[in-house]
C-alpha cells in the first residue's frame, strides 16, 4: 500500500496517544521506520503487521482499530493535501451521494497516476431516495470494517444523519462480494 | 486482421473510417451484445486476442468502471474513465461513447504504459501512439514521480541515518559531560580538602598569642593560601560556567547589606591607598530583592577589587539604581583606565588589561557569564575624563515583605540632611515608627570624632556608648549596635558555652573544626561517618551539628535524613553541612534533606562565627 496509508495509521495512533506510543508499535510491529513516504508503495505485511499491533497494544479487537481508522482517514486525507477532493463536493445528502458515486471513477483516475496502486472496487447503487446500495470488491481480505468506518467519517465530513450497514459476502445468500447498505434519516 | 478498411461498419459508424484508424489508431467497436465489429490497425499488436465477431470479454477485461458486465451498465458510464485489460496484462485507457442511432459502443482507448520496459513488453512504441495521445506525456509524468519518490525515500533514509549519528553524538556528549561534572566534583573536593587544612591552621594561628615575627609569616602563609584558594575558586567557576554547570537561584536578599557588607570590605584598602570609596544608592532603594545574593556580590566583589587595585588616586564609586525590575550598578574609578585595544576583549577569560598587573585573568570573563546566567548584562564604558566605568544590569525585583526589626516601634532622628533620609528610609522598612512618641532609640550626630558626622543609636534616657559610621550606613552593624545597646532581639555579644557535633571523616578537618568551634567557647564531640554521626546524635541534644557531605558508610544527607526523621533529641538542631563542592545543586540537596546552612570548605573562622550567629536564637555564641 502506498505510504499514506501508514502515515494515516501513525496519525492516528500519535494524536489519541502520542509519539512514543507510535514508536513502540513500529518496534513491536518489526517495522524498522516510524515515518512513510506518501507516495513510495510499501508491502502490504506492514499496514497489515501495524494494524495486528495497534490493536494488541492498546487493546482493542483488530475491527475496531479498522473502523476507527477508516473514519480518521477522512480527516487525514482532507488535511494532508487531498481537501480539495472533498471540496469539489457540497455538504449534504446529495453531495455525499454524488462523492460515492464518483468514487470509483476517482480511484481509475488515481490507478493511471499511480500505476502501483491497486484500490478496491466500489460502485454506488442508488435503491430509493434514501437508501443506497454501496458493492465493494477488494483483493485484500478482511477490510469490511474499514470501510464502515469510512463511511462513519463521510457522514460526519458531508454533515449528514445516516447509517451502514456491513453485508459480508454470502455465496448462500447470492452475495459474491461485500455490500453496505446506506439508510439516510428522514429529515425533519 | 479487421480493420475499418475492411469493416463492414463504417456506414454504421456514419464517420471517417480513416479518419477514426488515424485518431484513435486502437480502437474498438462493439454492438450492443458487446460483439467486437471493428477495431484499429494497431490495436491487435498488443491484444492480439482480439477478433471481430468475437466478444469484447474473449479479449479484454473492464478493470475500470466497476460492475459493468453489459452494455447497459457500461452506457451508464460514460462520464467515467475506462480501464482494459487483456490476458497478458496488457492495459488500454480511455472512455465509452454508445451511440444510440447505430446502436454501437465506440472504445477510443490508447496503451497504457508507464515506462519503456512496459511499452518494449507489449509491441508499443511512442510512436505508435498519435501525437494527441496524453499517454506520451504520462510515461515521463509517471518517470517524473517515481523519481521524485526514489529521492524522497532516499532523502528519508539519510535523515534517519543521521537522526541515528545525531542520537549517538548527544548520548556521547551527555556521557562526557557527565564525566566533566564528576570530575569537576572531584577536584573541588580533593583541592579544596587540604587547603581546608592550611587555611584553618593558619586561621587558627593568626587568632592565637603571636609574636610580630612568627605573626608575619603565618599572615603571609595564610594570604598565599587564600590567595590560592581564589584562584581556584576562579578556575572552578569558570568550569562550571562553560559546562553549563552553574545554576544561580532565585531567592530573597538585602541589597542594601550587601552594599554595606562591600563598603566594610573595600572602605580598609581604599583608605590604606589614600583612595576615596563611595557606595551609594538612590535614596528610595526597596533593599529586598529577588535574586542570587551570592552571585551578584561576586560580581560587585570583583569589579571593586580590580577598581581599588588599579587606582591610586581619587575615587571608587559604586552607584546602584533602578529602572523597574532592573538593578543598575555603576562601578567607576579614576585608576589607569584601559586602553581601547584591550578593551575589545575584555571579556574573555584570560585577558589582562594591563599586562604588569598579576592575576589569572578570569574574573571579568566570570563576571560576564554570570551577569548574562543571571538574566543581564555587563559592559565596559570608558570614564568620561579617566578611569573605567563597569556598568552591570540585572533582574532582581524588589520584594515587598518588610525587615522584621521594629514592629511598630518609635525612633528619633535628631538630625537632617540626606543621610537622616536614608537612615529613616531603613528603619521605615524594617518596621520601626521614625518621629512616633516615645522613642525607643534615638540618633544623634556626634561631630566629634574626626571631623566625620556619625549617628549614635542608644536607648533613651541611656548614655550613649558606642558611635555608628554614617558614611556609608551599616546596616548589619546598625541591626547589632540597636540591639546591643537597646537589649532588642538577641544579644549577639551574650556569653555562652554549648556543645556542637561534628561529623567529618577527616582527621584534619576534625582538628581544624574542633580548634576553631574551641575558640568560640564551644565543647566539640566528634564522629567519623554518617551513621556515628546518627549514633552520636541519638545520644543527647546537641547545640548545632556540623555535618561534612562526603563520608564513608553513610553520607552527610543520609546522615540527615535520619536525624531529622527520627524522635531523638537532635531531631530541631540545626544542621549546617560542611561541603567543599560549591555546587548549587549541591547546597539544594543539603537544603532538601533539612539542613539549616552550608558552610564552603576552606572553613574560615569568621564564617563559622557569623554562621552560627545566623542561627540564633537557636544557637546563641559568644
Amino acid at each position: 500500500m502506498y505510504g499514506l496509508v501508514n502515515k494515516a495509521i501513525q496519525d492516528l495512533v500519535v494524536s489519541g496517544h502520542g509519539e512514543q506510543a507510535w514508536t513502540n508499535i513500529c518496534t513491536d510491529a518489526g517495522v524498522d521506520t516510524t515515518q512513510f513516504v506518501a507516495m513510495q508503495n510499501y508491502p502490504d505485511a506492514i499496514t497489515y503487521g501495524l494494524v495486528g499491533q495497534v490493536s494488541a497494544t492498546l487493546g482493542a479487537p483488530p475491527e475496531e482499530v479498522l473502523k476507527a481508522f477508516g473514519r480518521h482517514w477522512v480527516k487525514f486525507t482532507g488535511r494532508e493535501g487531498h481537501k480539495d477532493v472533498f471540496e469539489m463536493y457540497p455538504k449534504g445528502k446529495e453531495g455525499l451521494v454524488s462523492f460515492l458515486e464518483n468514487l470509483d471513477d476517482m480511484h481509475a483516475r488515481m490507478m493511471m497516476a499511480m500505476p502501483e496502486l491497486k484500490p478496491p472496487q466500489i460502485y454506488s447503487e442508488r435503491l430509493s431516495e434514501d437508501k443506497l446500495r454501496i458493492h465493494y470488491v477488494s483483493h485484500r481480505a478482511g477490510l469490511g470494517p474499514m470501510v464502515t468506518g469510512l463511511l462513519d467519517g463521510l457522514f460526519e465530513y458531508f454533515e449528514v444523519s445516516a447509517t451502514s450497514e456491513h453485508l459480508p459476502a454470502d455465496a448462500g445468500a447470492g452475495r459474491d462480494h461485500d455490500e453496505f447498505l446506506v439508510e439516510f434519516a428522514h429529515a425533519g | 486482421m479487421n480493420s475499418s478498411s475492411n469493416s463492414p461498419t463504417p456506414d454504421r459508424l456514419g464517420f471517417d473510417a480513416e479518419l477514426l484508424d488515424e485518431l484513435f489508431p486502437f480502437h474498438i467497436v462493439c454492438d450492443d451484445r458487446m460483439q467486437v465489429l471493428q477495431f484499429g490497425p494497431k490495436l491487435q499488436r498488443v491484444v492480439p486476442e482480439i477478433g471481430s465477431g468475437l466478444s469484447l470479454f474473449d479479449a479484454l477485461k473492464i478493470l475500470r468502471p466497476s460492475f459493468v458486465p453489459d452494455c447497459e451498465a457500461i452506457c451508464k458510464r460514460q462520464e467515467h474513465a475506462f480501464l482494459l485489460e487483456s490476458v497478458a496484462g496488457a492495459r488500454l485507457r480511455g472512455q465509452a461513447i454508445w451511440r444510440e442511432r447505430e446502436r454501437l459502443i465506440l472504445f477510443p482507448v490508447s496503451p497504457w504504459v508507464t515506462d519503456s520496459e512496459e511499452a518494449k513488453r507489449h509491441n508499443v512504441s511512442i510512436a505508435d501512439l498519435p501525437v494527441h495521445d496524453a499517454a506520451r506525456e504520462f510515461m515521463y509524468i509517471v518517470k517524473l514521480q517515481r523519481d521524485a519518490v526514489a529521492s524522497a525515500a532516499r532523502a528519508y533514509d539519510e535523515l534517519q541515518s543521521k537522526k541515528q549519528e545525531a542520537d549517538r553524538m548527544r548520548d556521547a556528549a551527555i556521557d562526557a559531560n557527565r564525566a566533566k561534572s564528576v570530575f569537576l566534583a572531584m577536584m573541588s573536593h580533593e583541592i579544596r580538602t587540604p587547603l581546608n587544612g592550611v587555611i584553618g591552621m593558619l586561621d587558627y594561628l593568626m587568632n592565637g598569642r603571636l609574636d610580630s615575627e612568627p605573626r608575619d609569616c603565618v599572615s603571609t602563609a595564610r594570604d598565599s593560601a587564600l590567595g590560592l584558594l581564589a584562584i581556584l575558586n576562579d578556575i572552578l567557576d569558570l568550569s562550571k560556567l562553560e559546562a553549563g554547570k552553574m545554576d544561580v537561584i532565585t531567592a530573597p536578599f538585602d541589597l542594601i547589606a550587601l552594599l554595606d557588607s562591600l563598603a566594610s570590605l573595600f572602605d580598609p584598602q581604599a583608605k590604606a591607598k589614600g583612595v576615596a570609596l563611595r557606595v551609594e544608592a538612590i535614596p528610595d532603594l526597596h533593599p529586598r530583592r529577588s535574586g542570587d545574593g551570592n552571585r551578584v556580590r561576586q560580581v560587585l566583589v570583583n569589579l571593586l577589587s580590580n577598581a581599588v587595585k588599579f587606582t591610586g588616586q581619587g575615587e571608587v564609586s559604586l552607584h546602584v539604581s533602578t529602572a523597574g525590575d532592573i538593578v543598575r550598578f555603576e562601578v567607576t574609578d579614576s585608576g589607569i583606565g584601559i586602553p581601547a585595544e584591550q578593551a575589545k576583549h575584555l571579556f574573555q577569560p584570560f585577558q589582562q588589561a594591563h599586562a604588569q598587573h598579576t592575576g589569572t585573568g578570569l574574573g571579568l570573563a566570570i563576571c560576564k557569564r554570570l551577569a548574562v546566567l543571571m538574566g543581564g548584562k555587563i559592559e565596559y564604558l570608558p570614564a568620561p575624563e579617566r578611569g573605567s566605568r563597569f556598568v552591570i544590569e540585572l533582574p532582581c525585583p524588589a520584594l515587598t515583605e518588610p525587615l522584621p526589626l521594629g514592629e511598630g516601634r518609635a525612633v528619633e532622628i535628631a538630625f537632617e540632611g540626606p543621610d537622616a533620609a536614608r537612615l529613616a528610609a531603613l528603619l521605615g522598612q524594617a518596621g520601626w515608627s521614625v518621629g512616633g512618641a516615645d522613642p525607643v532609640i534615638r540618633f544623634t550626630p556626634d561631630s566629634t570624632a574626626r571631623g566625620e558626622v556619625r549617628c549614635i543609636p542608644w536607648k533613651a534616657g541611656a548614655t550613649p556608648r558606642r558611635a555608628l559610621p554614617l558614611q556609608p550606613i551599616d546596616q548589619a552593624r546598625l541591626g547589632k549596635l540597636m540591639a546591643a545597646q537597646t537589649g532588642l532581639g538577641a544579644n549577639p555579644l551574650a556569653e555562652s558555652v554549648g556543645t556542637i557535633l561534628v561529623v567529618d571523616d577527616s582527621a584534619v578537618n576534625q582538628r581544624v573544626a574542633a580548634l576553631m568551634l574551641s575558640r568560640l567557647g564551644y565543647a566539640v564531640d566528634l564522629a567519623a561517618n554518617g551513621e556515628a554521626g546518627v549514633e552520636a546524635a541519638s545520644k543527647r541534644r546537641y547545640d548545632a551539628v556540623f555535618m561534612d557531605m562526603q563520608m564513608p558508610v553513610m553520607n552527610g544527607i543520609e546522615a540527615t535524613l535520619r536525624i531529622r526523621s527520627g524522635d531523638g533529641p537532635n531531631r530541631e538542631t540545626p544542621i549546617l553541612a560542611l561541603t567543599a563542592n560549591a555546587f548549587e545543586s549541591d547546597r539544594v540537596d543539603c537544603f532538601n534533606a533539612g539542613m539549616n546552612s552550608v558552610l564552603t570548605k576552606p572553613l574560615q573562622l569568621k564564617a563559622l562565627a557569623e554562621a552560627l550567629a545566623a542561627l540564633r536564637p537557636a544557637v546563641v555564641h559568644p
